[in-house]
């Protein structure tokens, strides 16, 4: 229970923290929106003179890429520079000597700053649903009261198996000694192999047989198809929660035995 | 300021930080492999991406698929050139002024923009040059489109230029952290925006928009205008004009920035 009240405490300065920079947090609806205006802008432009792709009309596709880009700032793997800072500058240890486990700090720190984010995201993802609807882009049939539901539940366990593996991809720094590469990789394979990029069904088969093994697809592609009711959820949470426990191990694993080769230098 | 130093002792500058950079490199091999698998993976995925729309479309807004690939290959030219060269050294100012590392930097008998554009090189990135060189030159060949020497130079001429666009408007926003502190949001803002480089201009809606895209966001630059110098050299070399223009406001607003600095390390 201690251990619980001083990962919230953690989270709530992490969410101080973020809106501190209102500049940041006024831009980041930019980042969010603009590269979201040139995916419409594409599909537009693919959809001409066609009223279906691979299956997909026009407003199926941005029903599709408005969950995805709802979904891929929570759920993408990245390098955690805070903790990835803390193992190069040997700041660890001091968090060494805190009665928190470290990796539950570093969980708490990214979970506090990404619900700032989760905010920023819903106002610019339901304000841009809004306008595309206005814009004769969407309907009102493009979306379910019940398909929403099942897409929250979803997502939340997504978003932890999405932390685990950010986690994981930055104790990786243990062992690497600059974290830019590995996170550049990262940030380039997950927008393909889970569906962010493009549908899934839409790939050539080599690459789809790839993704049947991995569990990025899991964080958007399976999530998505949730929604529009391709996919049962309780299979969807079961294999996610079966990501999550090989995830946790995985991410144990790397600390325990990272935390031998840290050296600290210097006072 | 730089037009008041000699051409040679610069050039010696520049070439001793290009050297140091080369060895500093020599520090982070493992990034730097990781860092190679990522750019390679980057190239295919677009390509994969893409060639996925075209087996289910045909085309996009009128575009045949090796004019796609051209924007691909172009695209990691400029980008490699720029990562190579560029990137890790203008990064330098916003943390220089965060730190107060700009305040030593600003004593030196050197130009500061000059001494935070060269130095440190990413050898990483001439190698996704080179991998865009590749893809260009496959472009043109399943194209069946043999360019002219005009075509070639305006095309190569262009590419500087889009390097030059990249890295004026990179200082420009490091040129805010004067003001604003913290411009990671904005880096982050600008890269996203390259990384639609490739998408051909056929798809923006309407003249305003590409305008947009070239002259605020110049993502158009990064791709699409330097290619249109192979396929159409005469509309597309005015657009020369612009990276001297945008190189010249950059400098001005570092200049002024610089005037307004009030140091804020300890």
């Amino acid at each position: 229970m201690r251990l619980l009240a001083i990962a919230r405490s953690t989270a709530s300065l992490s969410w101080r923290e973020a809106t501190a920079y209102r500049f940041n947090f006024a831009m980041s609806f930019l980042v969010i929106a603009i590269p979201f205006l040139l995916q419409v802008f594409l599909w537009r432009a693919v959809f001409s003179g066609r009223s279906e792709v691979a299956g997909y009309s026009l407003s199926q596709m941005i029903v599709y890429y408005v969950l995805a880009l709802f979904l891929f700032d929570f759920v993408h793997p990245t390098i955690l520079y805070d903790v990835s800072e803390d193992i190069k500058s040997g700041e660890l240890s001091v968090h060494l000597l805190r009665p928190l486990p470290y990796p539950i700090w570093a969980f708490a720190v990214r979970l506090g700053s990404q619900a700032v984010y989760l905010a920023v995201v819903a106002v610019t993802v339901g304000g841009g649903a809004l306008l595309l609807g206005w814009a004769g882009y969407l309907s009102a049939g493009d979306f379910s009261l019940a398909g929403l539901l099942r897409f929250v539940v979803v997502f939340l366990a997504a978003w932890l198996l999405g932390l685990l593996l950010s986690l994981a991809a930055s104790f990786a720094v243990f062992f690497t000694e600059d974290a830019a590469g590995l996170s550049k990789l990262v940030s380039f394979v997950f927008p393909l192999l889970s569906g962010s990029l493009i549908p899934l069904d839409m790939l050539p088969g080599w690459i789809k047989n790839i993704c049947y093994y991995l569990p990025f697809r899991w964080l958007v592609y399976e999530p998505i198809r949730v929604y529009t009711g391709q996919q049962p959820l309780a299979p969807t949470i079961l294999a996610l929660l079966g990501w999550v426990i090989v995830t946790a191990a995985i991410v144990w694993l790397l600390w325990r035995v990272g935390i031998v080769r840290f050296t600290a230098v210097g006072g | 300021m730089l037009s008041r130093g000699s051409t040679a002792r610069y050039f010696l500058i520049v070439t001793k930080r290009l050297w140091l950079g080369w060895r500093a490199w020599r520090s982070y091999r493992a990034s730097f492999w990781l860092g190679i698998i990522g750019d390679l993976a980057w190239m295919l995925f677009t390509i994969i991406f893409f060639s996925s729309i075209y087996a289910h479309a045909g085309n996009i807004g009128g575009w045949p698929w090796p004019d796609v690939l051209m924007l691909i290959g172009t695209a990691h030219i400029i980008n490699g050139l720029y990562t190579a060269l560029f990137e890790a050294n203008v990064k330098q100012l916003s943390t220089g002024i965060k730190s107060g590392n700009l305040d030593r930097w600003l004593t030196y008998p050197v130009d500061t923009q000059l001494l935070l554009t060269f130095g440190r090189i990413n050898l990483r990135g001439f190698l996704t040059a080179l991998l865009g060189v590749g893809i260009t030159l496959y472009a043109l060949k399943l194209a069946a489109f043999e360019p002219r020497l005009w075509h070639i130079m305006n095309y190569v001429l262009l590419l500087v230029g889009a390097v030059a666009v990249w890295l004026a408007a990179a200082f420009f926003i490091e040129t805010l952290a004067f003001f604003l502190v913290n411009i990671e949001i904005l880096r982050a803002l600008q890269n996203e925006f390259y990384s639609y480089a490739a998408y051909p201009s056929a798809i923006y809606p309407s003249w305003v928009w590409k305008l947009v895209f070239t002259v605020l966001i110049p993502v158009l630059w990064m791709a699409n205008i330097p290619a249109g110098a192979l396929r159409d050299p005469e509309k597309a070399i005015w657009w020369i004009l612009f990276p001297p223009l945008l190189a010249m406001l950059s400098r001005k607003a570092f200049l002024v920035a610089l005037r307004h600095y009030q140091s804020a390390g300890g």
